[in-house]
């Protein structure tokens, strides 16, 4: 891959004083490679472990891949299940805190910033993403001294995961109007009145120049948060699609894009009252 | 290089109506949808950069020596000539532990000449 | 027993990469009722997924869980309900094939750990033939199935 890389400056966006994001993950999908194994986490590991001391090793993610000109999903997920010896699992490096990750498996590296303390404040996009251009390259430097091989890059992920909690703008999960515009909470008649709850899903192409780019996934969603002992409900956005060119470059591209996108969809499906609420500092 | 272009005779070159024997896994094997001829998959350089094997029937001389240990395979014969229609050319590959005849197909197989050379074969032993 | 590593069975020679066997399965989204194809996709995968390496002798790869898991994703957002299942054919890469005939046309893609890497298309009647990289966009494809098969 090129190295060759440029720290944007801010673009006009939507900009909040409290935006309430709670998680902010940035994933490279790649060409598996078959000769990182197993015994390669613990070497690597040792490259990490002062700034990210503590590990856990999960289930690897299954590959996303975004494809355009398909008609409506069917409805089935495929999913692999391993008869035999399963395939190397994915190991998540984690800062002494827990606000920062490294995951790592045979086909994907993912950087993740969350917020554990509500006094955590969100360190905004730019540092972010420096930090994953920052532990990739430690990632990449260990691969060509293992001549594993190096990055082939085909999808790209920018997920913001945002949490708005129950007691500001709104009480009850069943009342998602006061917090998004993409539900009304309208009728044709009387008979059904605020629902208990709601969930919503949606997609949007990613268009940027000839045809899509990628895709925007929007989730809505409610929880419990037990730290709170409250009703949360969850707005997850997530821009996937491949990289323009296969390179650094490429990949650090499309994160821009994607955050760019991620940033104003979620002002495009957020009330004005929530906007106040959060303290919106561009003139909109 | 022209498949139907006038060959010089060359002691090593293999003759035009030379027949080749590949040998064919059952995966490999139609099922069932109308066709009579093998997959295409079956027509590909191995994955190291081989190129396509194939045994000159000939001077191989007999194909249960193609089939020997691969219980269940088939086989099939194609013309050198048929295969240098493909825009592809015939070498002989001697190699020690394979059976007299051994030669390689050489050339780029795209999907579209792969299906060809699976069209235009005959089944030997299916 | 001996725990010498010399006598131990298989020392000498070459190490053989376990297969590793998987099996494809789903998990039902919002539709409620199974296509008639699905059954018979899953079990074509898990069957090839028996095949080891150097499965066809000429030194061909063990086919790839990744290639396996991208196919069938690709059929479940393809296939109609009363779509016929195409052939799934392995490929000496480790590579799934999935070839559509129907004696006028026929449609060959091949998926690997990535998704569609080629299709090749050909109608005996039009005429009409061509061969191509898929990058994202696989409206080409799908229209071809849509109208052909």
């Amino acid at each position: 891959m090129a190295e060759k890389t440029n720290k944007p400056a801010r673009p006009p966006l939507p900009d909040f004083k409290n935006p309430p994001v709670a998680e902010v993950a940035l994933s490279l999908q790649f060409d598996p490679l078959p000769l990182l194994r197993t015994p390669h986490l613990g070497l690597l590991w040792e490259r990490y472990r002062e700034s990210f001391p503590k590990f856990e090793v999960q289930a690897p993610l299954l590959p996303e891949v975004e494809w355009f000109g398909l008609p409506t999903s069917s409805g089935f997920t495929p999913q692999v299940k391993f008869l035999t010896a399963p395939p190397m699992p994915r190991c998540l490096f984690i800062n002494e805190r827990g606000s920062e990750l490294v995951q790592i498996q045979q086909d994907r590296f993912v950087f993740n910033w969350r917020k554990l303390k509500e006094e955590d404040a969100y360190p905004r996009y730019e540092p972010i993403r420096a930090g994953f251009e920052k532990q990739l390259q430690v990632f990449r430097e260990f691969l060509a001294k293992e001549n594993i091989g190096d990055l082939v890059p085909n999808q790209c992920e920018v997920t913001y995961v945002n949490q708005l909690l129950s007691g500001q703008g709104w009480e009850h999960p069943g009342q998602l109007d006061k917090l998004v515009t993409v539900w009304r909470n309208q009728y044709s008649d009387r008979f059904l009145k605020e629902p208990e709850d709601v969930r919503l899903s949606m997609r949007y192409l990613i268009q940027e120049g000839n045809g899509p780019s990628g895709r925007l996934h929007v989730s809505i969603e409610p929880r419990f948060s037990t730290i709170h002992s409250l009703p949360v409900i969850i707005i997850t956005l997530t821009a996937r699609g491949a990289p323009r060119t296969k390179d650094m470059a490429g990949v650090l591209d499309f994160f821009d894009i994607g955050r760019n996108w991620i940033v104003s969809a979620f002002a495009s499906i957020t009330t004005k009252d929530m906007h106040r609420i959060w303290g919106r500092l561009d003139e909109y | 290089m022209s498949g139907t272009a006038a060959r010089s005779p060359d002691p090593d070159d293999v003759p035009d109506d030379a027949e080749l024997w590949r040998r064919i896994h059952p995966q490999h094997y139609p099922q069932g949808d109308g066709r009579t001829w093998p997959y295409s998959a079956a027509f590909e350089d191995s994955p190291n950069g081989t190129s396509m094997s194939v045994f000159i029937a000939s001077e191989c001389g007999d194909y249960n020596l193609v089939l020997a240990g691969h219980l269940g395979f088939g086989l099939v014969a194609l013309s050198a000539l048929q295969v240098r229609e493909c825009g592809l050319e015939v070498v002989r590959k001697p190699m020690e532990g394979q059976p007299p005849g051994h030669a390689e197909v050489v050339g780029k197989k795209t999907k579209s000449i792969s299906r060809k050379l699976a069209k235009a074969c005959r089944w030997v032993v299916r | 027993m001996s725990t010498s590593a010399a006598t131990c069975v298989g020392f000498n020679k070459e190490p053989v990469e376990p297969v590793r066997q998987w099996q494809v399965s789903t998990r039902e989204g919002t539709v409620k009722h199974t296509p008639q194809w699905l059954n018979s996709l899953l079990d074509e995968l898990t069957a090839l997924s028996r095949l080891p390496a150097n499965w066809d002798s000429y030194g061909a790869r063990a086919i790839d869980t990744q290639a396996a898991f991208m196919a069938a994703k690709f059929l479940c957002d393809v296939l109609r309900e009363d779509s016929v299942l195409p052939k799934l054919v392995p490929t000496v890469r480790g590579n799934i094939q999935l070839e559509w005939y129907n004696g006028r046309a026929e449609l060959e893609v091949e998926i690997g750990a990535q998704g569609p890497l080629t299709a090749c298309f050909i109608d005996h009647q039009s005429r009409e033939e061509w061969e191509s990289e898929i990058t994202a966009d696989l409206t080409a494809i799908v229209d071809k199935i849509k109208a052909c098969f």
